[in-house]
């Protein structure tokens, strides 16, 4: 309806001009024939009565402040308790005075992203070769520590929600070269190498996470001697890297299979060899292409990281079940189940809208 | 000496050619002197993309050889890198590099193997970009030109690498008539500044004006090789005669639709 109103800004003032075509609008979508007419009222009503019912709970009567179950409400929502708590599902067992680090790390990400992902900021190669060379180190060294200083915090105590993107982050940033490799040797004329990317692809594509993660915590142990430790964050980052890369690697021959094969001709012809028509003309044309096939597969990863609870790990979803399960708020599971939903929900649909808006902005990239 | 000077700069020699069963290039010799311009021209499917595909190697051919200044082309050899850049190459179907702006494609070739730096590159470049009269476009990305507009830009990203022979596969064919023109015009200008040429083309017009010779194609053999004056007073094969009658024909039936 905006773009009508902006497209015919002569048409009275643009409120007024917003309101009609609200009108027009409701009337040809909502109203048109009676069945439309039923429908529309009876799911608006369905919608008052739900907010009517939840609305007091929710909100309303609810407690926002309090030390345990005791100060809240029985019949209210207890919202204390998030807020009790939410240092620990944001930083899980992180000691407090170390949490500026996960800060630091994540700041570092997010500003890596917004020069990656803004049109208008120089410097994208440099942010793309730190996101995937430097910074996973970066990151372990920082928040693992034990170095210049740095108080060791072992990897038990990381959690909550930054456990959670944690492991999002280092799936989808570590698999991605990983992926550009499989997805060319797949590609490749070479047999070997094509028959051990598809292997590869094949194998870890028809194993479920959950399968993944079950074998590294049960069969590993046996593989191994008797009393070998592994560190279960590092068994979880692998075994989302393994899933990860393949799945990645699908998207990425996808787009590589999309480009016509002109642009390969033609880069042959002015003399570029294998890797500087990778590197210069296929992979940059490919990456543009696929970017809604990587945040589909960035938001399966995500709700799939809550699978790491099997490694003993407290990611975001299982450190709030966890918490509704300490004495002095025991039973707060609507309230935990609530939040965490909220915050899945909120991130995957960031990154959605997002992906829709490049497209966009791509596709009138191209046609300008 | 000057037998030295007179060297072919391509020499094809006993070139054969299958696609599986296909016998697609059936014993071609041919040989081109610098500075010469050679029009290829047959129906369709006779084989002349083909050919042009194999001087650069873009095909890989069986028997026989292709050599540029000597040195043996086909698709695995050491040198083919090198000759590759020595060789421009023109597509009908322009292939620009749509996720670089312009001048990006022009300058991309020189910049990442001759290893010249973006300042002169870009000089350079525009100074390309002048000759195809296309100055003012540098900074546009190739979806923003019109068809004869991409052409020419590819003609400019050819020719940023300093050829030594240019190859033109169809230039025109896959234009609106309008825009044939503009793009022929720089392929003149070019070929009266000396550049050997080899041109797939059915523009009759320009293949009078500029041709040294003229190979006629037809079932992946060389049917004739003519000087331009003979191929069109009809002092050739029954075939080629035939072939011309019939593009003239469809040049006159295409003529009224033309604004
Ligand atoms: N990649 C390929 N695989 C199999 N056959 C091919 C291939 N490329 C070309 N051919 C066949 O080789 C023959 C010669 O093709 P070529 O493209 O050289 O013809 P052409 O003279 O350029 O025709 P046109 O005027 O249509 O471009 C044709 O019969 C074509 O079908
Ligand atoms: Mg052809």
């Amino acid at each position: 309806m905006s773009t009508i109103a902006n497209s015919n800004p002569t048409d009275g003032g643009p409120s007024r001009y917003h309101a009609r075509s609200l009108v027009i609008w409701a009337r040809t979508n909502l109203f048109a024939r009676p069945i439309d007419v039923i429908l529309t009222s009876g799911i608006a009503l369905a919608a008052v009565a739900l907010i009517w019912a939840v609305l007091p709970w929710a909100i309303l009567d609810a407690t926002w402040q309090g030390s345990s179950r005791a100060d809240c409400r029985p019949d209210a929502a207890c919202w204390a308790f998030i807020i009790n708590r939410s240092g620990q599902f944001i930083y899980g067992f992180y000691p407090a005075t170390e949490r500026w680090r996960v800060d630091l790390v994540f700041l570092a990400f997010a500003a890596a992203l917004l020069v990656l992902l803004n049109r208008r900021l120089a410097g994208k190669q440099v942010a793309a070769a730190f996101l995937i060379l430097v910074f996973p180190f970066l990151s372990f060294v920082l928040l693992h520590g034990g170095i210049g200083g740095l108080p060791r915090v072992t990897t038990e105590k990381w959690g909550g929600l930054s456990l959670t993107i944690l492991l999002g982050v280092a799936g989808i940033v570590v698999s991605f070269p990983i992926a550009i490799v499989l997805a060319l040797g797949r590609q490749s004329e070479m047999p070997v190498l094509r028959w051990a990317s598809v292997g590869y692809i094949e194998i870890c594509r028809g194993l479920p996470l959950i399968a993944v993660l079950f074998m590294a915590r049960i069969l590993l142990p046996y593989a191994f001697p008797p009393g070998t430790e592994f560190d279960p964050l590092a068994l979880a980052v692998v075994g989302i890297i393994l899933f990860e890369s393949a799945y990645l690697a699908e998207v990425f021959r996808g787009g590589l299979q999309a480009i016509p094969k002109g642009q390969a001709e033609a880069a042959s012809a002015i003399g570029f060899g294998y890797w500087r028509t990778a590197i210069y003309i296929t992979l940059p044309q490919m990456l543009r292409m696929v970017v809604p096939g990587i945040v589909n597969n960035a938001i399966a990863l995500l709700k799939n990281t809550t699978l790491v609870v099997i490694l003993g790990l407290f990611e975001v979803l299982n450190i709030v079940a966890a918490g509704a399960a300490d004495p002095d708020w025991l039973g707060l599971h609507a309230e935990g189940y609530i939040f965490v939903g909220l915050v899945f929900w909120t991130l995957c649909f960031g990154m959605s809208r997002y992906s829709q808006r490049l497209e966009r902005d791509m596709r009138s990239a191209e046609r300008a | 000496m000057v037998l030295a000077a007179q060297r072919p700069i391509l020499e094809i020699a006993g070139l054969n050619k299958w696609f599986g069963a296909m016998h697609a290039l059936r014993d071609i010799d041919l040989s081109i002197t610098a500075g010469e311009k050679i029009v290829v021209c047959g129906p369709s499917g006779s084989g002349k993309s083909t050919i042009v595909r194999c001087v650069n190697a873009l095909e890989r051919y069986q028997t026989g050889e292709v050599r540029l200044e000597g040195r043996l082309v086909n698709a695995d050899c050491d040198s083919l890198l090198s000759v590759r850049r020595e060789v421009g190459m023109v597509f009908q179907s322009f292939n620009l590099f749509p996720h670089l702006s312009v001048i990006d494609n022009v300058t991309l070739g020189p910049r990442k193997l001759l290893k010249i730096g973006r300042e002169e590159a870009e000089h350079r470049a525009m100074e390309l970009l002048a000759r195809v009269r296309l100055a003012d476009q540098a900074r546009k990305v190739p979806s923003q030109l019109s068809g004869g507009q991409q052409q020419r830009v590819a003609i400019a990203r050819a020719l940023a690498m300093r050829p030594k022979l240019m190859l033109f596969d169809e230039p025109t064919s896959a234009l609106d008539p309008e825009m044939v023109k503009e793009v022929l015009d720089v392929m003149m200008s070019l070929a009266h500044e000396g550049m050997t040429m080899i041109c797939v083309t059915h523009e009759m017009g320009f293949a009078r004006a500029v041709a040294d010779r003229i190979v006629f194609m037809a079932d992946g053999a060389i049917q004739e090789t003519a000087l331009p004056e003979a191929f069109f007073c009809g002092d050739c094969c029954a075939r080629a005669r035939q072939f011309i009658s019939h593009v003239m024909k469809e040049r006159l039936a295409s003529q009224p639709g033309e604004p």
